[in-house]
Order: C-alpha cells, then sequence, then structure tokens
C-alpha cells in the first residue's frame, strides 16, 4: 500500500500539466512474463489479467502464445506470457521465441517469476535475461513452498546481489501481485538501463575484450549481451552479417578459453553462470532441515520400478471409466435438452427443405458437437489439468520412457497419447510438447489410431453390448497391439533419431483448483473452435445428398469394398463415409437408415466386430484432419490419413477373411 | 572412479567431471546445471529405463541413452 501512494505521488510530480496527463492516459505498457516452466507463470499471468486474454500461436510457429490486457490508472497494460523456458539459448523454439521477444525490443518490462524453492536454477535464467539489458523485476514466486523446504529466502539481499527490484509473492494466492504490477510500471516508465551481470576471471575478460571491438561497430543490440552470444557460438548471431575480423577475434578468443578450461566454450559460460547465480543463492537463502512431507515420500511409490507402474495402470484406467460414467451421463442429460428445442425450431414458418437443413443439417450438427465435447471432453481436459499441474504427467513421462523409446518416441510422447483417448484433437495438437518433427509426426499418427470417446462409443455400444464386453476389450488389446507395431515399423523406416528424455520432474503438489479449470477452458475452447464449424458443415453436407437422392448411389460405388472385402452390409458404406465427421454418428446413422437399434437384425457377430475396429481405424475424423493440417501441413497431414485408411482396410478386411475362414 | 551416471545406484552420488555427446544435448544440458564439478544424486533408477538424477535441488529425468555420456567422478 505505501509504494502504491509512493507511486501517486511520483505521477503528481511527473503529471503537472494536462498534456503530461494525457499522456500517460495514452500509454500503452508491454509487461513480458519470464521464467522457467513450473515456476507458476501461468498463474501469475492469469492473477494478474483475470479474464481478458488471448490464446494463440506464435506466428510461423507452433509454441502457444498468450496474451492479456488490463488497464492501470488509465495506462493500458499488455501482458505477454513467454513459454517456460530454462535458458536462453535457441536450443529449442520456445527459448528462441522467448529471446527474440525479448531482444527485439518490444517489452517496456519483464517480470521474471522464479520458483523460491529452486532458486540457483532459477537465477541462471535471472542472469541471462540480465544480459539483455532491459528492465527487470523479479517476482521471487512459492515463498510458501520454499518455507515448508525449510528454505528462507533474503529477498532485499537478493534484490541487492543482482540489482534489480524483488517481490515476495505467492501467485496462488494473489500475495504481492499488486505490488508486483506497480513496481513493473513504474520500472517500466522510468526506462532505466539495468547494470548487467560481472562474471569472473578469464570470461569476464573475454567479453571485455569483445566488447571494446564491438562497440566501435555500435549495434543496435546491448554489445555485453552480443559479446556473450558471439562466444557461446550462437547459431541466431549469423543473421547478424558481422565482419571477418571480428569473427576471427572471437574464434581466437574461444580455442584460448577451451584450451585453459578444457571444455566446450558453452559449457564454460554455462559454468560461469551457475558459479554466479550459486553464489548469489547462497547468500540471500538459508536452509534448515525439516521433515519430508507426504507428497515428497509419495515417489517413492509412484516411481517405484514395479509399483509405479501398476499405479499408474490402475490410475488411469479408474480415470478413464470414471470419465466415461460422467460424459454418458452428461451427454444423455444434453441430448434430452437439446430435443425439447426441437419442437420449437419445427414452428418456425419456413420451406419445409430448408427447416430440414436448419434443423437436421446446421443444428444437429451443433448439438452433436456440444453434446460429445462438453459432457466428455471437458471433465477430460480437466482431469488432464490436473495431472499436468499435480507434476504426475512428467512421472509417467519417465515411467513410459523405454517402451516409448522402442516407439521413436521418448517419455514424453506418452502424454499425447494418452489425451488420445478424450479426443485425438488435442491430442494432435498436444505434441507440440516434442522436440523434433520426426517425434511429432510419429506421436500424431500413432495418436490418432487411439479410440477416443467418440469410437469408445460405438464399441462399447455395439460390440460391447451385443457380443460382450470382454469382445469390446479385445478392440482396444488389439489397437494397442496395432499402435505398438506401426511405432516400431515408423520409427524403423522413418529417418532420423530420437533424442533422448531430458525432462523436469517437478515435485508432486496439489493443483489449485482455478487455474486448473481455467486451462482446461482455454483448451475445451480450441477444440471448439477447430471441431465445431466441421461438425456442422459435414451434417449439412449429409442432409444436402439425401435431398439429392445419392444415398444408393454412393451405397453401389462402394460395395466392392464394403461387401466383399470388409463383409459388411451395404447400407454401411455411407454410414463410414458419413463417419469421418464424427465417430459415433456412424451407429447413429446405422439406427437410422435400418430404422432399429437393435443392431443383430441387420449385423451378424463378425460384421459388428469388424465395422467397430473398422470404425476405430479407418480414418481419423475431419476435425482431427484439421488438427493435424494445422500441426504437420497439408501435405504430411494427406500422407498419415492415406497411410491410415490403406492401414484399417488392409487390417479389416484380413480379420473379415480369416473370421470367415475360421468359421467355415 | 571415474564412471558414466548411468552406472550408479539409487542414493549414490557423484561429481560430474564431463560431458561428451552432440553439442546441442551437452548445451541443454548444462543449462539445466549439469555443469563440471556439479554434484548429482541418483534418486530413482528404473532397470534399463530412465534414470531420475537430482541437480541443484531440481529432479530431472534422463533417458539412460542420455546418462550414458555424463561422467561422474567419487565426491
Amino acid at each position: 500500500m505505501l509504494l502504491v501512494e509512493g507511486l501517486q505521488i511520483r505521477y503528481m510530480l511527473t503529471t503537472s500539466s494536462e498534456k503530461a496527463d494525457s499522456h500517460i492516459l495514452n500509454r500503452e505498457i508491454t509487461i513480458a512474463l519470464a521464467g522457467n516452466p513450473n515456476a507458476g507463470k501461468s498463474v501469475v499471468f492469469n492473477q494478474l489479467t483475470g479474464g481478458n486474454q488471448i490464446i494463440g500461436n506464435w506466428p510461423g510457429k507452433t509454441v502457444e502464445r498468450t496474451e492479456g490486457w488490463i488497464r492501470y490508472r488509465g495506462r493500458r497494460i499488455r501482458i505477454v506470457d513467454l513459454p517456460g523456458i530454462y535458458s536462453l539459448s535457441t536450443y529449442t523454439e520456445e527459448e528462441l521465441i522467448a529471446r527474440e521477444f525479448i531482444i527485439s525490443g518490444t517489452p517496456d518490462v519483464i517480470i521474471n517469476v522464479i520458483d523460491a524453492s529452486l532458486l540457483e536454477r532459477s537465477l541462471f535464467l535471472t542472469l541471462q535475461l540480465l544480459e539483455m539489458e532491459k528492465p527487470l523485476v523479479l517476482a521471487v514466486n512459492q515463498l510458501d513452498v520454499a518455507e515448508s523446504k525449510g528454505l528462507k529466502t533474503d529477498i532485499n539481499t537478493l534484490s541487492k546481489l543482482l540489482g534489480v527490484p524483488a517481490i515476495g509473492i505467492i501467485a496462488t494466492k494473489g500475495t504481492g501481485l499488486n505490488r508486483l504490477l506497480t513496481t513493473a510500471i513504474e520500472l517500466a516508465e522510468k526506462k532505466e538501463r539495468i547494470t548487467p551481470p560481472t562474471y569472473g576471471g578469464e570470461i569476464e575478460q573475454s567479453i571485455q575484450e569483445l566488447v571494446r571491438t564491438l562497440n566501435e561497430f555500435h549495434q543496435e543490440y546491448p554489445t555485453r549481451w552480443l559479446a556473450i552470444k558471439l562466444l557461446e557460438k550462437d547459431e541466431w548471431l549469423k543473421n547478424l552479417n558481422l565482419s571477418k575480423d571480428i569473427l576471427n577475434q572471437v574464434e581466437e578468443i574461444r580455442e584460448e578459453l577451451e584450451r585453459t578450461h578444457k571444455e566446450p566454450i558453452e559449457v564454460v559460460i554455462s559454468s560461469e553462470r551457475y558459479a554466479l547465480a550459486s553464489r548469489i543463492a547462497r547468500n540471500s537463502q538459508f536452509y534448515e532441515k525439516k521433515k519430508k512431507t507426504i507428497l515428497q515420500n509419495l515417489d517413492t511409490i509412484l516411481l517405484h520400478p514395479v509399483l509405479g507402474y501398476a499405479s499408474m495402470l490402475t490410475f488411469l484406467f479408474v480415470g478413464f471409466i470414471v470419465l466415461f460414467k460422467i460424459g454418458a451421463i452428461g451427454s444423455s442429460l444434453l441430448e434430452h435438452l437439446f430435443s425439447k428445442l426441437e419442437p420449437l425450431i419445427i414452428r418456425i414458418p419456413i420451406p419445409e427443405t430448408f427447416r430440414h437443413l436448419l434443423w437436421d443439417g446446421i443444428l444437429s450438427g451443433f448439438i452433436s458437437g456440444v453434446t460429445i465435447a462438453l459432457p466428455y471432453i471437458l471433465p477430460f481436459y480437466v482431469f488432464l489439468s490436473f495431472l499436468e499441474n499435480s507434476g504426475y504427467l512428467a512421472r509417467i513421462a519417465f515411467l513410459t520412457d523405454s517402451i516409448m523409446h522402442k516407439l521413436g518416441l521418448h517419455g514424453k510422447g506418452a502424454i499425447p497419447i494418452i489425451m488420445g483417448y478424450g479426443c485425438n484433437v488435442p491430442a494432435v495438437l498436444g505434441t507440440r510438447i516434442l522436440e523434433s518433427r520426426r517425434e511429432r509426426i510419429i506421436a500424431s499418427f500413432l495418436s490418432t489410431l487411439i479410440p477416443c470417446s467418440a469410437r469408445t462409443v460405438v464399441i462399447l455400444g455395439l460390440v460391447g453390448v451385443f457380443l460382450g464386453v470382454k469382445w469390446a476389450l479385445l478392440i482396444y488389446l488389439l489397437d494397442l497391439i496395432i499402435i505398438y507395431i506401426a511405432g516400431l515399423l515408423m520409427n524403423r523406416y522413418y529417418p532420423g533419431e530420437t533424442p533422448g528424455l531430458i525432462m523436469e520432474v517437478p515435485d508432486l503438489r496439489i493443483p489449485v483448483l482455478k487455474p486448473t479449470l481455467r486451462q482446461a477452458w482455454f483448451r475445451i475452447k480450441e477444440f471448439l473452435y477447430i471441431a465445431l464449424p466441421y461438425m456442422m458443415l459435414g451434417s449439412v453436407a449429409l442432409e444436402l445428398l439425401e435431398l439429392l437422392g445419392w444415398f444408393s448411389s454412393i451405397n453401389r460405388a462402394l460395395s466392392p469394398v464394403i461387401e466383399y472385402w470388409l463383409g459388411l452390409p451395404p447400407i454401411t458404406g455411407i454410414v463410414l463415409i458419413f463417419g469421418m465427421l464424427r465417430k459415433e454418428l456412424t451407429l447413429i446413422l446405422l439406427s437410422t437408415f435400418s430404422g432399429t437399434t437393435n443392431f443383430s437384425l441387420i449385423l451378424n457377430p463378425r460384421q459388428m466386430f469388424v465395422f467397430s475396429f473398422f470404425v476405430t481405424l479407418y480414418v481419423p475424423c475431419l476435425a482431427t484432419i484439421v488438427a493435424l493440417k494445422k500441426e504437420l501441413g497439408n501435405i504430411t497431414a494427406s500422407i498419415l490419413v492415406i497411410m491410415e485408411i490403406i492401414l484399417s482396410l488392409l487390417l479389416a478386411g484380413l480379420l473379415n477373411q480369416f473370421w470367415i475362414y475360421i468359421a467355415r | 572412479m571415474i564412471r558414466p551416471l548411468s552406472t550408479l545406484k539409487v542414493g549414490e552420488k557423484g561429481k560430474i567431471v564431463k560431458l561428451i555427446g552432440g553439442l546441442g544435448m551437452v548445451k541443454r544440458l548444462s543449462d539445466l546445471g549439469f555443469v563440471p564439478e556439479q554434484e548429482v544424486e541418483v534418486v530413482r533408477s528404473a532397470p534399463r529405463g530412465p534414470i531420475a538424477i537430482r541437480v541443484k535441488g531440481t529432479v530431472y529425468a534422463l533417458s539412460r541413452g542420455v546418462a550414458d555420456k555424463i561422467y561422474v567422478d567419487d565426491i
């Protein structure tokens, strides 16, 4: 409060004339939020911006971009949440994006959110941010967690040692955020250059030597930062077209340093930064031994070579069953609700044909979208956000690393695949967490083979009801085997290497409800934007075809494949075509066209099994195809879709022929 | 005795002496705190699977192949 008042006084002094006042009123300040993954950056962002946020992608990149706006005393404050990163090298796309955003000069001030319980590692990034000489305020988050671990942080000393303001906060409770914001704005308006950190010994000498040379050529970037990046052999510097003389000088200094340290220069500089980070951390944080909490001890079980897998399988299995039950209840409730709407539409005085298109086309497309999206996918997203924010997802990645390596992925690849059981769309979008394009392609392909909740409806509704649950489970099992073999083959024949897993395993924690729900909500919004328009379009197309009377000719055209190879009744042709819109539509259409929900009248057990099996594999639904296109581009998406069609036709046909052969 | 980090047992500690492997990986590991002279502790180790290492208070999961390329010495 004191600080806020202090600010007010200062503004009264600086804004004494009306002209200056209107200047402040129109001013926009950009704040960049930077920090390690799991430091609580998103929570700070949500607390600061409330509901005003836009989530999109960074231009030309598949990395999520989150921005928000607030008004603060007449100023418009734009807050950009940079991707969570450990360093500012150009190793990952996230790091590249964060760096380009900061150095391009856009942010007026950086808020660096750090986890007080991991001070030394967090300061490694802080030092790199300071090297860029932008105004910076340190938000020392999770003070409560640090205390519970026995770590006492002296924020004043920390601030002094770094030469920038530091504010202690507990983001989840909103503590200290007001002060953080006012300090950041104050810094942004002062526009003072900050003093970058000084390193030790030969490194510092080398930097200064280079700075002297660079100063003569005065670049648009801070010369000290440029000097360090030159020493680090940063790829990005190639864009700068530096003179040969400078590059030769850099090369000489670099060789000299590598000779004395007997390490690659990158390691030498990282060590130097860590040495400084460590010194600062030691002087500003004190440790008293505390007893481990239950959550800390839980890892003994969760990462255990045997119990770990047992608990993971149990947890996921129970989780999925509960989610499916919630989904089924919610779905029937919503359907009931929407069925009340129909009479209202029918009463609208418009020509029959249009009413048909309006109700059966656009609206039923929308309704099916909503009835599947909300009840099944929303709880799934909440579950997923919970897994993620609690830190359990990282444990799953750890446990599955070995098996994923066989499929050309590492442990993190298990995450989109698990997401696929809810819906393939977020699964494909979720492959962004993987490092290489090769991994993203493999993971996308494998996750589109996962039976999502829509396919689960078909498998359980047809095979589960008429043949028994065991047969339904057999389809899941066959599917897993197919995915495993497909992964093995892709890994073998798709050139490239599988990078090793290098992943932080954050401490387990109980997720805070609000940010978890908010995260789930933003994800479902993304799904709705991609999937819903296509569902509505597809459903209109279906109505049009029916009006035109093209159904029987389509069925005839498809009959060689449908009847002879797959052994299914001809009516399933059109059903399967429109199943591309949404897989559970196949079951709904089948009953519409045959006029019965007793499927045993139109399909024999073999046909039921083959039909469900084929529906599971045959082609990703339209929304998933759109997601594939968005993530991997048109060509790759098309190849994957064609591969899947061939694979499913081959396997389902063989299954059918095999079954007939056995039954003979 | 200098040996790969992957050969340490759960609970054992070591001091990093050398990182080998591609520059990208070495850079990434050193950014995370896997730098020479740094003390590390094996927290979990699945047979032939990944291994979990504590460095500067943070636990990292490393594929076995990655841990093979980090050489440590006794403290």
